[in-house]
């Protein structure tokens, strides 16, 4: 039964996910496409930009959508009219939220993967982009093409690998990502059995929220001091990036904010409706 | 007779509202029993409550002798009062996701169905009217072989043609042996169908009888339902 609940949650929550994955990934076949012209004039070059800058934020704009989608998915099909649909069929309340987790991860994970995609086309492209303008455009925005890398997410990974320090440091950022992801999708699971039928989640309600906002915190702050390392080891993240994220507080304002804006958007989407009490 | 449902002790309440309070009660198997009382007398939360739907109640509920879980869900067929289909869904997926999990549901009765109500089954939901969606969902749950319906208001709103058509599908398919628990407001109508009636208020059962044992001391359901529920202006 569990087999046949993912295909339908999978298929449902695809509704919501496959438009803004073929999104990213059309806007990012437009870059490429427009980053292969010749002799690229002032004509081409805004909307091109504006493009690349689009590149920039819309895996953050996709992660941020992906975790809402996922709670407006388990918040419609269990709390409005369409739970009389899944509640009545035999299959255990526990069955249908480890369904809805799996498919959260899943989705969360090809989101993330796509994202992380978007900003390897980002830098790809923006050196194509500088080295097809017409030589007038390059010279007069006094691009250099030299002290530019090719491929900055490869150039990253040439640097850091290299150091077993290094890659352990990757490992712990991945983990602390896994481990955010993980959080936020038991966050929202149980947000989803305080507000539903499961008997020993229905008090305490406050108490369990403010127990996964902490955990989740927790993992923000691991997370960002580990981006902030990574950020130090190399020169060349410290020659992209610079100073602003030195500071490891300021850094860990923008994650510790996010999770926290999270929290109350879950908890506020999960009890916006709930017709079946 | 044997009884299906039983019932101990049950009560529910919502917040600082009880709705019903310490009821006992065994539903005897294969009848048609009607379940009556005012508004807000609890008869939805006693069949989500049979259904699985809410389970923060006190007291025990046992169907077929299980206590209420995935078991009694696969013999129990449940029509809420409420259109429970995603609008972007159509016919053929929401009969694909009703044999998909329900091994007692029958394809091709459903199909005939469709047909026999014209149907598309490339039809979405929300291009249908709210009586076609009734008539989808009723079709969806009176296509399985159930042991125990439960059926919230099939009747609720609809003119007396279609009225007629929710009953004789009803009626026309649910196994001889099976049992169903039918809210309505519409006594009059159905004192011929039900063989038993239950009504419900002041968070009590108030009155549990055959319909033919109430006859025989000459009283009609309508008139029972007055006496039982009188209106206080």
């Amino acid at each position: 039964m569990l087999a046949k609940l993912l295909k339908h949650d999978f298929l449902q929550s695809g509704r919501l996910f496959i438009w803004q994955i073929l999104g990213g990934v059309g806007i990012g076949l437009i870059v490429t496409v427009i980053s292969m012209q010749k002799n690229i004039g002032k004509g081409l070059l805004l909307p091109a930009i504006l493009l690349e800058l689009l590149l920039v934020i819309l895996p953050w704009i996709m992660i941020f959508l992906g975790l809402v989608f996922i709670v407006v998915h388990v918040q419609r099909s269990l709390f409005t009219e369409r739970g009389y649909l899944l509640f009545s069929l035999p299959v255990s309340s526990e069955s249908l939220l480890l369904s809805k987790f799996l498919t959260g991860a899943a989705w969360l994970t090809i989101n993330f993967l796509v994202a992380f995609g978007l900003y390897a086309v980002a830098g790809r492209t923006f050196y194509n982009l500088m080295n097809n303008l017409s030589d007038d455009l390059r010279e007069s925005i006094g691009a250099n093409m030299e002290d530019m890398p090719q491929n900055p997410i490869s150039t990253l990974f040439e640097e850091l690998l290299p150091s077993p320090k290094s890659a352990a440091v990757i490992g712990a950022v991945l983990l602390a990502i896994i481990l955010m992801i993980f959080l936020l999708l038991m966050m929202i699971v149980i947000f989803t059995m305080t507000v539903s039928n499961v008997r020993p989640f229905q008090e305490h309600v406050g108490l369990w929220g403010f127990l996964f906002l902490i955990a989740n915190i927790a993992v923000a702050v691991v997370l960002t001091v580990q981006v902030a390392k990574v950020i130090r080891l190399t020169p060349f993240t410290m020659q992209l990036l610079g100073e602003a994220v030195t500071p490891n507080l300021t850094l860990g304002l923008v994650p510790l904010m996010m999770t926290a804006g999270l929290f109350f958007l879950t908890n506020w989407l999960l009890k916006r409706k709930i017709s079946l009490k | 007779m044997n009884s299906l449902v039983s019932i101990k002790n049950l009560s529910k309440s919502y917040g600082s509202l009880q709705v019903l309070e310490n009821i006992s009660l065994e539903l005897a198997a294969g009848q048609i029993i009607g379940l009556m009382g005012p508004n807000g007398c609890g008869k939805t939360s006693l069949m989500k409550i049979l259904t699985g739907m809410i389970n923060d109640y006190s007291g025990e509920v046992l169907i077929a002798g299980r206590s209420i879980g995935a078991y009694t869900k696969s013999i129990v067929a449940y029509l809420p009062d409420k259109s429970f289909l995603s609008p972007w869904m159509d016919c053929k997926g929401a009969i694909g996701l009703f044999a998909d999990f329900h091994a007692n549901f029958d394809v091709k009765k459903a199909y005939d169905m469709l047909a026999a109500l014209q149907l598309n089954p490339k039809q979405k939901v929300k291009a249908m009217s709210k009586g076609m969606q009734e008539k989808l969902l009723l079709l969806l749950v009176m296509c399985r072989s159930a042991q125990f319906y439960v059926l919230d208001e099939p009747l609720g709103g609809v003119d007396p043609s279609a009225r007629q058509y929710i009953m004789d599908t009803i009626l026309g398919n649910r196994p001889q042996d099976s049992t169903i628990l039918l809210s309505t407001h519409m006594i009059y109508d159905m004192e011929q169908v039900f063989d038993a009636a239950l009504m419900i208020g002041r968070k009590q059962v108030l009155l549990y009888d055959t319909v033919a044992h109430l006859q025989a001391q000459g009283k009609t359901l309508d008139s029972l339902f007055k006496e039982v529920f009188p209106y206080v202006g």
